[in-house]
């Protein structure tokens, strides 16, 4: 990175946005979907937009969203072919879904760029974080290619691949790493509006206005070719692609002239004399960049060729960069081609020397090897990069080597020295573990940005989350230099180590990423003269040998007494300015303050002077602790998971969830993504603050608490007394059940302390209030919440395991399809990932209890699919018997498809074994009693199917015996004897939008496919983005102004097939209603629906509310309750059954307990107004419509 | 038929019955109903900046409590809308204003000096009669003197007063030490009208919980006992118009109001307590009075029984006081 020649303004940005501003200032029309980690390119379009703001010829450029990333390539397809400037964000499946037409955009000679942030492709496993192999996968389209390494490059690369484009008339796809670069905050000189005057020549702006097709000058593309033209037609862009180097270059040129900074196709870093280089391109460029430096310091003949435009791939451009001193060579390739001879990078550089060989350039052919590395965003890292030098030095390198890895099954990978580094000293350091909903991620960005703006000093922020939206954990990286830093790595050792949950000291090994001496930040309830004794063993041994300045703060009394509540951002902010000697100390409060005011400035002065106060109390009340010489605590870190885990959740989940997944070899991982299933039971994560306390005495037992918990962490069972003899834990609490069927049989309602999150939604559904003295009804119910304490947590999981090993209630006992009945079923989904008072998770839950003994689920991709299977744990259970759903998550567009494909298998394999099954009873002999029962089966309820499961059982048993082909042919598909469930799950986002192609032909199949939509009216786990179910005068992202269209009315669409099952629910609304639907929906022998009304953050509301909120979704008729049952149109009955009443309240009422509505309101109380009237009037006008539709005579 | 209209800073309104600020300004159609059942003029609800800034706060609190929650929502979850401030409840003023022929006068109840001004600008912009200073503080500093409060309270109507050219009436606490002094100083920065007075929420304690109770408690007839010594006080000495309020529940109330000098009269709580149109009942007991007494205006016995018109001029001061006491015992 060369320094900026003029004073443009600095600024601390991410690559996302690096990308954003200058796609934005230099388009007309873009065309988006979100897919993390592009959507916030798109979003900062959309919001640049609608604040008004103009691209460089001065008009604002129309932000639409797709449908989908096929939709956008099509979009701006469309718009590229008519004439306007037209770019899209993307990433990952989404470039993949973009190939059809990225073929036809470059086979008509589009220009465009195409910013993408690459990531890994979904294989074994989706990731959503950074690698190359979804740009290897468009390499060959005929689009160029242009590599960004740092957040600078991000910035500039943008503006010079726009230039080349326009005067090449070749698309270019732009990329940088996901995450690593498109999410790391960097300070960078912001280029100008005359800046990209200077590079982007108006004529061929106007030139490709001219090409576009307009009835005015008519004529015709996309034509069909016959065998005789196709051919030579392809060959004739043979010179725009020989062309395009030589002006990428020269706007590389024009650009060093404008701006300062002189890039090249091919840039060499190193020595003159250099023997070793490697080769490589994105953000490894810039780590090489800074070993290659370390190691020039240290006299070594190394370098590293940084590959800027890698199609087209100017082999001669390369070879001129590379010293004629090189022996050998590494190319570094992040991404994998299994069965090819190398990775595309390598294989390229092999051919260009090669032909240069052969062309007389170059003597002799030197050692040329290829890696991988970096794949899902994994870390790399100096030391990995030397080892890879370390590898060319050797005799007889290692070819087709992985580094950054441990491959004990193959042994590709290459050793590396993990306490080699070439972090210099003069780079402030610093981390912070913090929790994502306490500010500190924000506050850290806000420091990074008072830095940069405030000092001369670099600066770099980069953040971790883990995978649980619940309680999540973060840690921020923050660099702060006088130099640029290039070290797009996480920081091993920081000088400044910052604890914002004191509970992580317990969970996590942090101290060991201090730096000897450094200074550690606790923030603790506890003063400097009591804290010692109340950290584990192992922390207090690190804080003897490291001998850290550490310090303790209160910073959530502090925030509570200053007004603050939660927040404790702002004081761990002031707390860091203060001792972690980034700034001198008299600068600290200054920075402060300027912290505030940028923060909280617009807000008004009181909130200002609040802040304020909170960071002078801060800055006040940090304390030294002085600490002994020895270890005196009584107690030691946490087991990341019990010892009784299973072995595979022993020595793989728990080092994932001890933050030592790295350290995994390869044979530890499963070859095909397969994993066990529960494992969610063993991470005990205890995120919540307070949980439910059962009073038995005031419940009613009627069960409706555990029905809604979006965790499964209330379950309760009817158990015989005796039991509970003598061995139940001194806290464990029963009482009579009541009920004529469970005379003298205890009631147990247990709460799994450490899997609960705290939502408190099971306390607000409790219709059970306690009466005082004189039978007044109280405010306290038969669940309430308590603080979590030490002694309460360790009863109740005590109890907790006490409740586990109590006897199943006895399913003779109770009716299923109850809500009481439903919820002694154990639950074979529990404690995901999800956001505390998630309303999704309840509808997978239930459906897991019904049929998921005996259910096959394939899962679109989105929340459902994240919090259902993100490592390291799992929700999906099993009973006791070993049965459980089986669970896939394919892909974001296809789970209809995918479900089908189930079904599909699950029907022909039903019909062969069926078929065998005839076949044996035509030829059997004896059992002819048996195997006749098999094929007559009813199975319509779980007691048919589990009698029938025996039936298999035996079956199973005798075909064992018989040991014949056709028994071993009829093993395999024996079980298919037993009826099957298949689902599909998925949000909004897939059902209304990317996958509604796909669900609709599924629901069209006429098979029987039951489809839940977890329906939150957004995007919800990419970030709140508007999809086509999102309601009128709601906002979010791409509909800042509120939505102005109506929710589409999906179920109202699979309505009119007539051979669809629908059902419209709200499980808060009415929960017999839910849970007649997913009985209905399952018997049904054809394809069902069940739209879910699920509340979830972005609605803007407390969710323990949740449930209030579903009553008054439908109660104002945003969300009418139905059942569409084909069937009853057989039995000469209307199928649409209207379950609930015609609105009776306001929708307002129900718009303006959320955020996602109030907002719109007070920004813009004109149009809420508008589309507040439009509201009602949709609501009013579909009920009529409904209750027309279930009145009519059929 | 006796006329019952009168002026009201200026303004000519078609009886003194003015619904006062209060939660029946909430909604546009009960403004409608309100002028339906004959309302002189009604003031819509406070326009509070604390509260303007406590949503804003609110609101940006739960956008950055959700903004960091996983890897792939590194970003609140809605665009960053700036937020509109006063704008809702302008609109509210103005769509108010729009659906009736009353007067409509807005109130503000601002918190730092530069809002006030510039809200009242945007408050006039509505359109709307007249402007209603809502100025409460609870004076909790030892620091602050009573003159220093006071002080500020003419800072505020003087700068209001001049930067709009509606009128400009002064809602005022009833603690000051001396009313008619306020009521002067006021006058002499433009003011036009001041309301006798503001009746502040207090809240209570509940024993049971343990815990403060701020229940909405409406007034009750006796409390208009104060105001209604402050009007016959007041009137006469001021040329600024007197508005009662606090505890008017009937017709005959009113006449009351009258008969001590008000011009007009606010009332809320016997409206929440009895419906809207019971407003009518009012003015038809109004109507049924002056007949009796065979008057044909208000002004006709407007200020009567004031204390510069009455026989006994000490009846509304310390005497009074001591003879109460005096029976008591």
């Amino acid at each position: 990175m060369a320094s900026d020649k003029s004073s443009r303004t600095m600024v601390t940005i991410d690559g996302n946005s690096a990308a954003a501003q200058v796609a934005h200032a230099l388009n007309e029309v873009i065309a988006i979907y979100p897919i993390t980690p592009s959507s916030p390119m798109g979003e900062e379009a959309d919001e640049l937009s609608a604040a008004g703001v103009k691209n460089i010829w001065g008009t604002v450029p129309d932000v639409t969203e797709m449908q989908a990333e096929s939709g956008a390539a099509g979009a701006i397809h469309g718009a590229l072919t008519t004439g306007a400037l037209a770019t899209t964000f993307t990433a990952s499946q989404g470039l993949l879904l973009m190939i059809p037409n990225m073929y036809k955009i470059a086979g008509e000679l589009l220009p465009t760029v195409f910013h993408v942030s690459a990531r890994s492709l979904a294989v074994h496993a989706l990731s959503i974080f950074g690698d190359h192999s979804d740009v290897m996968a468009v390499r060959q389209t005929g689009w160029a290619l242009l590599a960004s390494g740092s957040i600078q490059e991000i910035h500039d690369f943008a503006l010079i691949a726009q230039a080349a484009t326009l005067e090449s008339r070749v698309p270019f796809v732009h990329f940088f790493d996901g995450f690593r670069s498109s999410h790391e905050i960097q300070k960078i000189a912001q280029l100008t509006h005359e800046d990209m005057r200077a590079l982007v020549d108006d004529q061929f702006v106007i030139a490709h206005r001219m090409r576009g097709m307009s009835p005015d000058r008519p004529v015709l593309r996309g034509t069909a070719q016959n065998p005789d033209v196709y051919f030579q037609g392809r060959e004739t862009v043979n010179p725009y692609y020989e062309a395009t180097p030589v002006i990428v270059q020269k706007a590389m040129d024009r650009f060093a002239e404008v701006v300062g900074r002189q890039y090249h196709l091919f840039d060499y870093v190193g020595a003159p004399d250099a023997e070793r280089i490697v080769i490589l391109m994105g953000s490894g460029a810039e780590v090489a960049h800074e070993l290659v430096d370390y190691m020039l310091e240290r006299g070594e003949k190394v370098g590293v060729l940084k590959v800027r435009l890698y199609r087209p791939f100017v082999g001669e451009a390369m070879i001129a960069a590379v010293p004629k001193t090189v022996k050998s060579i590494a190319v570094l390739d992040r991404t994998k081609e299994p069965g090819s001879l190398g990775e595309p990078l390598y294989q390229d550089v092999v051919t260009a020397f090669t032909e240069a060989i052969a062309g007389g350039s170059w003597d002799r052919m030197p050692v040329i090897v290829g890696g991988r590395y970096g794949l899902g965003s994994k870390e790399f890292t100096p030391a990995m990069i030397q080892a890879v030098f370390d590898n060319l030095a050797a005799a007889k390198p290692k070819n087709h080597f992985t580094v950054g890895i441990i491959d004990d099954v193959s042994h590709t990978s290459l050793n590396w020295d993990d306490d080699f580094s070439t972090e210099s000293s003069g780079v402030h350091r610093a981390l912070f573990f913090g929790l994502g909903a306490d500010g500190t991620v924000g506050a850290n960005k806000n420091s990074i940005k008072i830095i940069g703006q405030a000092t001369d000093n670099y600066a770099q922020g980069y953040f971790v989350y883990d995978s649980k939206k619940s309680g999540a954990r973060t840690v921020s990286h923050l660099r702060f230099s006088r130099k640029p830093i290039r070290s797009s790595y996480l920081i091993k050792q920081a000088g400044f180590l910052a604890c914002h949950k004191f509970t992580f000291l317990e969970q996590f090994d942090m101290l060991s990423q201090l730096e000897p001496g450094g200074t550690f930040l606790l923030n603790s309830s506890y003063s400097a003269a009591e804290v010692w004794d109340r950290l584990p063993r192992e922390v207090q041994q690190q804080i003897i040998d490291k001998q850290p300045k550490f310090y303790v703060i209160d910073g959530d009394a502090i925030a509570k007494s200053v007004g603050l509540g939660g927040r404790i951002n702002i004081i761990m902010q002031a707390a860091f300015f203060k001792i972690s000697g980034v700034l001198p100390e008299e600068k600290a409060m200054e920075m402060i303050s300027a912290a505030v005011e940028d923060t909280y400035g617009r807000k008004g002065g009181r909130i200002v002077d609040m802040n304020i106060r909170g960071a002078e109390v801060a800055v006040e009340r940090i304390e030294r602790v002085s600490y002994p010489g020895e270890v005196t605590s009584t107690f030691s870190m946490r087991l990341p998971v019990p010892a009784y885990a299973p072995e595979f959740v022993q020595s793989v989940t728990a080092e994932i969830i001890a933050g030592r997944g790295d350290l995994l070899p390869v044979s530890a991982l499963p070859v095909d993504g397969t994993f066990p299933m529960a494992t969610t039971q063993y991470e005990k994560r205890t995120v919540a603050t307070e949980i439910p306390v059962w009073e038995p005495e005031v419940c009613i037992q009627c069960n409706q608490c555990a029905y809604v918990c979006p965790h499964a962490t209330i379950r309760m069972k009817v158990y015989d007394a005796e039991s509970a003899n003598g061995s139940s834990p001194g806290t464990f609490k029963s009482i009579e059940a009541k009920g004529r069927e469970w005379k003298g049989m205890k009631y147990a309602l247990q709460v799994a302390p450490e899997d609960c999150t705290g939502c408190g939604v099971c306390v607000e559904i409790c219709p059970a209030y306690a009466k005082d003295a004189s039978g007044q009804k109280t405010d306290r119910k038969a669940i309430n919440m308590a603080p979590l304490t030490e002694e309460l947590r360790h009863n109740e999981a005590e109890n907790w395991d006490y409740f586990l090993a109590l006897p199943e209630t006895d399913p003779a006992t109770y009716n299923r399809f109850t809500v009481k009945g439903s919820q002694f079923i154990r639950p074979l989904f529990e404690f995901s990932g999800a956001c505390a008072g998630c309303g999704e998770t309840p509808y997978i839950k239930l459906m897991s209890q019904l049929f998921g003994d005996r259910a096959i689920v394939a899962n679109a991709t989105g929340c459902s699919s994240i919090y259902g299977g993100n490592l390291p744990t799992t929700p999906y259970a099993v009973r006791a018997d070993g049965r459980g759903p089986a669970w896939s998550n394919s892909l974001f567009e296809d789970a209809a498809e995918f479900g089908l494909g189930m079904r599909l298998t699950t029907d022909k394999l039903t019909q062969y074994a069926r078929e065998l099954l005839d076949q044996l009873i035509a030829q059997a002999q004896n059992h002819n009693e048996l195997l006749e029962a098999i094929r007559d089966a009813d199975q319509s309820t779980q007691e048919g199917i589990e009698q029938q499961r025996g039936r298999v059982a035996q079956l199973k048993d005798l075909l064992e015996q018989d040991g014949s082909p056709f028994a071993a042919q009829f093993l395999g598909v024996a079980d298919y004897l037993v009826r099957k469930s298949v689902w599909v799950f998925g949000g909004d986002g897939w059902a209304y939008d990317i996958g509604y192609g796909g669900l609709d032909h599924v629901l069209a199949s006429g098979r029987d496919v039951n489809v839940l939509v977890l329906d939150t009216g957004v995007y919800s786990n990419t970030g709140g983005q508007m999809s086509k179910a999102t309601p009128r005068g709601a906002v979010a992202k791409f509909a800042a102004a509120g939505k102005g269209l109506p929710k589409k009315d999906l179920g109202m669409i699979a309505m009119t097939y007539g051979n669809i099952y629908v059902a419209q629910v709200a499980l808060g609304a009415n929960m017999t209603q839910a849970i007649r639907a997913f009985a209905e929906a399952e018997a049904y022998d054809g394809p069902s629906l069940i739209i879910a009304y699920s509340q979830c953050i972005a609605h803007g509301y407390d969710l323990r509310h949740g449930y209030q909120n579903q009553k008054d979704a439908v109660e104002s008729g945003f969300w009418p309750l139905y059942r569409f049952n084909p069937d009853n149109t057989r039995a000469g009955k209307q199928p649409l059954m209207l379950d609930s009443k015609a609105p009776t309240a306001d929708i307002e009422g129900w718009m303006y307990t959320q955020n996602r509505f109030r907002i719109l309101r007070n920004s813009d109380p004109e149009r809420a107004t508008e589309l507040l009237e439009m509201m009602r009037q949709d609501v009013v006008t579909r009920w009529k419509m409904y209750e027309q539709w279930a009145q009519f005579d059929i | 038929m006796a006329d019952l209209t009168t002026t009201y800073m200026g303004i000519a309104l078609k009886n003194p019955l003015i619904v006062a600020a209060s939660s029946i300004s909430n909604y546009v159609d009960k403004v409608k109903r309100a002028e339906e059942v004959g309302a002189g003029a009604l003031i819509i609800r406070s326009l509070f900046e604390e509260q303007i800034l406590h949503d804003e706060m609110t609101m940006a609190d739960f956008m950055e409590r959700a903004a960091y929650i996983s890897p792939e929502i590194q970003s609140a979850f809605y665009p960053p809308i700036e937020s509109g401030g006063p704008r809702e409840h302008l609109m509210w003023v103005e769509k108010a204003r729009r659906a009736v022929k009353m007067p409509i006068f807005a109130s503000l109840n601002a918190a730092s000096p530069g809002s006030w001004t510039s809200y009242a600008r945007q408050l006039e912009e509505t359109g709307v009669a007249g402007l209603e200073i809502n100025y409460y503080v609870v004076a909790t500093d030892p620091n602050v003197s009573g003159s220093e409060l006071e002080q500020r309270l003419f800072d505020i109507v003087e700068s209001v007063a001049q930067i709009v050219s509606i009128p400009v009436a002064v809602k005022l606490s009833p603690y000051y030490t001396s009313t008619p002094n306020i009521v002067r100083e006021l006058e002499k920065r433009g003011a036009k009208a001041v309301v006798l007075f503001n009746r502040f929420l207090q809240p209570d304690i509940d024993v049971d919980s343990e815990a403060l109770a701020n229940d909405m408690v409406l007034s009750a007839p006796r409390e208009m006992k104060v105001p209604l010594r402050w009007v016959a006080l007041l009137y006469g000495r001021t040329q600024m118009d007197l508005a009662l309020n606090t505890g008017v529940h009937s017709g005959r109330d009113v006449i009351k109001a009258i008969l001590a000098g008000a011009s007009a009269v606010q009332v809320a709580s016997c409206l929440l307590e009895n419906g809207l149109p019971y407003l009518s009942t009012m003015l038809l007991e109004m109507q049924g009075w002056m007949e009796t007494k065979d008057y044909r205006s208000l002004d006709e016995f407007r200020g009567k029984l004031s204390q510069q018109n009455i026989p006994d001029p000490f009846g509304f001061e310390r005497a009074q006081y001591m003879k109460l006491l005096m029976s008591q015992q």
